[in-house]
C-alpha cells in the first residue's frame, strides 16, 4: 500500500462526500467488537439467523491458549463495549437520504485512533472455566457496494497480503484485477481430460472392434457390420465425441472442487454472524491471521481506512 | 467511488439501456439485490401455495400410474404395447424423442444463450435446466424398456464380461446410449454447479438446523469467495462451451437412428438440424407453459417479466419457421430426388392424397395436426398482443407441444406403417399401457418439477443479482461497456 493511494482515497471520498460529511466518513470506520462480540443491535437484522448464544461465545473464548491470555484488566474494557455498542444505532450518522436501517450501522463513537489499544487483546475473556484455544482467525470487513469492495480490495492487494479474500453474493466483475488474481488454470484440466476421453473412446472401440488382440483376457472381434470395415473411423466419431465431452465435464467439476478446495466442512468466516449476508446482499473482505503480514493493529488500521460498514475480528472456533 | 450508495437504494437511471437485448431494463427498475434473495429463497421457506398442491396431487397420481404401467410391462413383456409388425417403433420411441427434445431447450437456454451473452436467460435458465434433467430421465425410460428385457440393459455398456461380447459401436442406437447418458450426466453437473451458490444462500438464511444441514451439505461449504468465483465462472463457461456442441449432437444422434436406415421418410440428410430445431422449439414451448403456471402460482411476475416472455415467444416463432422450412424441404427433396418410394410416401401417407389404387393413408390427420400446431399456431406471435397475452401464450405453447409430439409420431409411425412392400403394410393401435405410460411420464416429470420449484431455488439467484443495475463496480461501466456494446448486437432472438 502506498501513501499515494491513501491520499487519493481520502481525496476521493472527501470530495464526493462534499466536505460536510468528512467527519462522518471517519466515524463510519467502525471499530468493531473484538473477539466475536457482534454488537447486539445487529442481531435482529439478520434475516432470522439465530443470535449467537452468549454463553457459547464465552465458552469458546475460554479455550484460548494460555499463552495468549491477556491480563484481566484488559478485557474489562472490551466487555464494557458491548452495552455501548448497543446504543450506537441511536447516533444517526448516515445522511437522511440513506435508507439503511440504523441498526446496520456500525458503532461510530470512537475515532479509529483510539481503538487499537482497546482491541489489542485478541481474546479478552480470561479462561474462567476451561483452558481454551480461541485465536484470531481473520478480520472480516463488510461493505455495502461493489465500488466500495473493489476499492478496498485494491488497497489490501497493494498492502501485500496474500491470504485474504473477497466474499460476494455473485461473481463481481473487476475483482480479479482488484485482487491481483492470476487467471484460472481450470481450462487446462478440462482440456487434458477431454483429450483423455477422446483417446480412451477411440482405443476402446479400436481394441474391441478392430483387433483380435486380447487385453487382460478380453478379446476383441474384427466384426464387419453394415458393410463397414472393422476399424471404420467415421462410425467411431459420435462416441469419441460424447466420451470426450463426458470426461471433460466431469473433470471440470472435480477440478473445480479441487481448485477451490470444496467441499469443506467449516471455515472461520462462518463464525461471524454477519457473514450470512455474504450470500445475500453484502460484500466482505477477510484477511486471515495466517497471512505473514497479518497484525492485529496494522491490519485493522488498513481495513478501517477502506471505510467498511462493519469490521470485526473473527476467532477460530473452539476446536 | 467509495461513496456510492448501496445497491438497495441506488437510484436507477432509466436512461441506461441494457444493450444486450435493446431494452431499457431487464428487471423491474426498483428490484433490489436482497429482494431477489427474498423472492427466490423465500419460496423454499414458506408453505407451498394452494396452486402447488392442486398440481402436485394429480401429478403424483399420474406418476403412480407410470410405475404401475412399468411394473405391468416388465412383468408381462413389451407385448402389452400396441407395437406390432410392421410398426415396431411406435409411441415408445415417439415419447423418447419428444422428451429428449423437451430437454434440449434447457441446455440451449443455459449454454447457448450464455455463450451469446443473452442476459435475459438468467430468469429462466435454472428452471429450464431442471426441466432438462427431468425430461431426459423420462426419455430414458422408453428405450430402456423397448429393449424388451430391461434387466439386460447393461449389455448396452462396454463392460468386460464373461461372454466376451462387446457392443456394436457402429450402430446409431449405441451412439444414442453414449449421447443420452453423457447428456444426462453433463446436464446434472451443469445444473448442480449452478445451484451451489444459491444453495449457500438458502443455507445462510435457514433458521432451522435441519434445513441448514441439508442445504449446507449440498452447498459444499460455499462462502462466496472471489477466489472461488474466479474458477467457478471459468468452469461455468467451460460447461456452456461443451454443452453447446453436446446438445446439438444429442438430437443429431437421435435423428441418426432414423436417417441411417433405408425407410422412405427416414432416409434423409436434413434430419440432424431438423431434429435439433424441433427439439429446441418444443422445449421452449414447455418451458413457457410451466413458466406461466409457476409464475402465477408463486407470484414471480417481477422476475419473469413480460419482456422475458416476449423474447421467448419470438424464439419460438423463429424455431417454428425453421421447423416449417424443414417440413417444406423434406417435401422438396422427396420430389426432387426422383425416388418414387420417397415421393409416394410424402404425397400418400403424409398429406393423404389417394394413391393409384384410390387408397388414402389412415394417418393423414396426424400430419395436418403437426403442421397446423407447429407452423400455423406460432404465427400468432407476429402480433404484439399475442406476445403480451398470457392466455394466448399458454394455449399456443400447449398446442405446440401437441404438435411436436405429432411430428415425432408422423416421422416414426407413418414412415414404417407403409414400407416398400404393400403386403407388409399395417397399422398401429395404441393400448391402454401405451397411454398410461405416456401420461405417467408426464406425471413423473411434473412431480419432480414441482418438488424442484418447491425446495430448490427456481431462479439463479446469484446470476439474477449480477444483472441488476449497479451490480458491478461503476468504473467498469465507464471504461469497458462502450466496447462491449457493439459486440452485444446479436439480436435478442433470431426471430428479429
Amino acid at each position: 500500500m502506498s501513501e499515494d493511494d491513501d491520499k487519493k482515497l481520502d481525496d476521493d471520498s472527501s470530495s464526493s462526500e462534499k466536505g460536510a460529511s468528512e467527519p462522518f466518513r471517519k466515524k463510519t470506520i467502525v471499530g468493531m467488537a473484538p473477539v466475536g462480540q457482534t454488537p447486539k443491535e445487529t442481531k435482529g437484522t439478520l434475516m432470522g439467523m439465530p443470535a449467537i448464544d452468549d454463553a457459547q461465545v464465552e465458552a469458546d473464548k475460554q479455550e484460548k491458549p494460555a499463552a495468549e491470555e491477556k491480563p484481566a484488566a484488559e478485557e474489562k474494557p472490551a466487555a464494557e463495549e458491548k452495552p455501548a455498542a448497543e446504543e450506537k444505532p441511536a447516533a444517526e450518522e448516515k445522511p437522511a437520504a440513506e435508507e439503511k436501517p440504523a441498526a446496520e450501522k456500525p458503532p461510530a463513537e470512537k475515532p479509529p485512533a483510539e481503538k487499537p489499544p482497546a482491541e489489542k487483546p485478541p481474546a479478552e475473556k480470561p479462561p474462567a472455566e476451561k483452558p481454551l484455544a480461541a485465536r484470531p482467525a481473520l478480520y472480516l470487513a463488510e461493505f455495502e457496494t461493489p465500488d466500495a469492495i473493489v476499492h478496498a480490495a485494491k488497497r489490501v492487494r497493494d498492502a501485500g497480503y496474500t491470504k485474504w479474500d473477497c466474499h460476494t453474493p455473485y461473481a463481481l466483475h473487476g475483482l480479479d484485477d482488484a485482487m491481483g488474481l492470476t487467471p484460472t488454470k481450470i481450462g487446462i484440466i478440462s482440456f487434458i481430460f477431454g483429450l483423455t476421453g477422446v483417446l480412451a473412446a477411440f482405443l476402446l472401440m479400436y481394441a474391441t472392434n478392430a483387433t483380435d488382440t486380447s487385453v487382460m483376457g478380453f478379446a476383441g472381434y474384427r466384426a464387419i457390420i453394415g458393410g463397414k470395415p472393422p476399424g471404420a473411423f467415421p462410425s467411431m466419431v459420435p462416441i469419441i465425441f460424447e466420451f470426450g465431452i463426458l470426461l471433460c465435464g466431469l473433470s471440470t467439476l472435480f477440478g473445480l472442487c479441487g481448485l477451490v478446495k470444496l467441499p469443506r466442512h467449516n471455515h472461520p468466516v462462518f463464525s461471524s454472524e454477519r457473514f450470512a449476508r455474504a450470500t445475500d446482499d453484502r460484500y466482505f473482505i477477510s484477511i486471515e491471521a495466517a497471512d505473514d503480514r497479518f497484525d492485529l493493529e496494522d491490519t485493522r488500521a488498513l481495513l478501517e481506512s477502506t471505510d467498511p460498514s462493519f469490521l470485526e475480528l473473527v476467532e477460530e472456533d473452539a476446536a | 467511488m467509495s461513496d456510492a450508495l448501496p445497491i438497495d437504494t441506488l437510484p436507477i437511471d432509466d436512461s441506461v439501456p441494457i444493450e444486450d437485448i435493446g431494452e431499457r431494463h431487464l428487471m423491474p427498475a426498483d428490484m433490489t439485490i436482497s429482494e431477489v434473495t427474498n423472492l427466490v429463497a423465500g419460496v423454499t421457506e414458506r408453505p407451498a401455495p394452494r396452486g402447488w398442491w392442486i398440481l402436485f396431487i394429480p401429478a403424483v397420481m399420474l406418476a403412480g400410474l407410470m410405475f404401475a404401467c412399468l411394473g405391468y410391462l416388465v412383468s408381462a413383456g413389451t407385448g402389452v404395447w400396441g407395437n406390432n409388425a410392421p410398426v415396431y417403433w411406435a409411441w415408445d420411441i415417439t415419447n423418447f424423442v419428444w422428451w429428449i427434445g423437451i430437454g434440449h431447450a434447457g441446455t440451449l437456454i443455459s449454454a447457448i444463450l450464455f455463450l451469446f451473452r443473452q442476459k435475459w436467460r438468467t430468469s429462466i435458465n435454472r428452471f429450464a435446466e431442471a426441466m432438462t434433467v427431468f425430461a431426459v430421465l423420462c426419455a430414458a425410460i422408453f428405450p430402456a424398456l423397448h429393449t424388451g428385457r430391461p434387466w439386460l440393459d447393461y449389455y448396452l455398456f462396454p463392460i468386460p464380461n464373461a461372454m466376451n461380447v462387446w457392443p456394436n459401436f457402429k450402430s446409431p442406437l449405441m451412439w444414442d446410449v453414449f449421447a443420452v447418458n453423457t447428456y444426462l450426466t453433463i446436464s446434472v453437473v451443469f445444473w448442480y454447479v449452478g445451484l451451489i451458490p444459491d444453495l449457500a444462500t438458502i443455507r445462510d438464511r435457514s433458521t432451522n438446523l435441519l434445513r441448514k444441514r441439508i442445504y449446507g451439505f449440498f452447498a459444499l461449504g460455499w462462502r462466496g469467495s472471489h477466489r472461488h468465483w474466479q474458477h467457478y465462472e471459468r468452469a461455468y463457461l467451460i460447461f456452456a462451451a461443451i454443452s453447446t456442441p453436446l446438445v446439438l449432437s444429442v438430437h443429431s444422434v437421435v435423428s441418426f437412428d432414423f436417417a441411417t436406415s433405408v425407410i422412405p421418410g427416414w432416409h434423409t440428410t436434413i434430419f440432424p438440424p431438423y431434429f435439433v430445431t424441433g427439439a429446441v422449439f418444443s422445449g421452449f414451448a414447455l418451458v413457457m407453459t410451466l413458466m406461466l403456471i409457476v409464475r402465477a402460482v408463486f407470484g414471480m411476475h417481477r422476475v419473469v417479466t413480460l419482456k422475458h416472455l416476449d423474447l421467448m415467444t419470438k424464439f419460438m416463432l423463429a424455431t417454428s419457421m425453421l421447423v416449417g422450412y424443414a417440413y417444406a424441404m423434406e417435401f422438396f427433396v422427396a420430389w426432387y430426388s426422383g425416388n418414387p418410394y420417397e415421393w409416394w410416401h410424402f404425397y400418400h401417407t403424409r398429406i393423404g392424397l389417394a394413391d393409384s389404387t384410390g387408397q388414402r393413408s389412415p394417418y393423414f390427420w396426424a400430419w395436418l395436426a403437426m403442421v397446423s400446431c407447429n407452423v400455423g399456431v406460432p404465427q400468432i406471435f407476429w402480433f404484439k398482443f399475442a406476445r403480451r397475452s398470457i392466455p394466448v401464450m399458454f394455449v399456443a405453447t400447449l398446442l405446440i407441444n401437441v404438435g411436436m409430439w405429432f411430428e415425432r409420431f408422423v416421422i416414426i409411425v407413418l414412415s414404417i406403417h407403409r414400407d416398400y412392400l404393400p403386403s407388409a403394410w399395417g397399422i398401429f393401435h395404441p393400448t391402454l399401457v401405451d397411454m398410461g405410460l405416456y401420461l405417467g411420464t408426464m406425471g413423473f416429470f411434473l412431480t419432480l418439477f414441482l418438488l424442484f420449484v418447491r425446495w430448490l431455488p427456481m431462479f439463479a439467484i446469484a446470476e439474477l443479482k449480477g444483472i441488476l443495475p449497479g451490480a458491478h463496480p461503476s468504473h467498469l461501466h465507464d471504461h469497458h461497456e462502450p466496447h462491449e456494446a457493439p459486440a452485444g448486437e446479436l439480436s435478442p432472438a433470431p426471430a428479429e
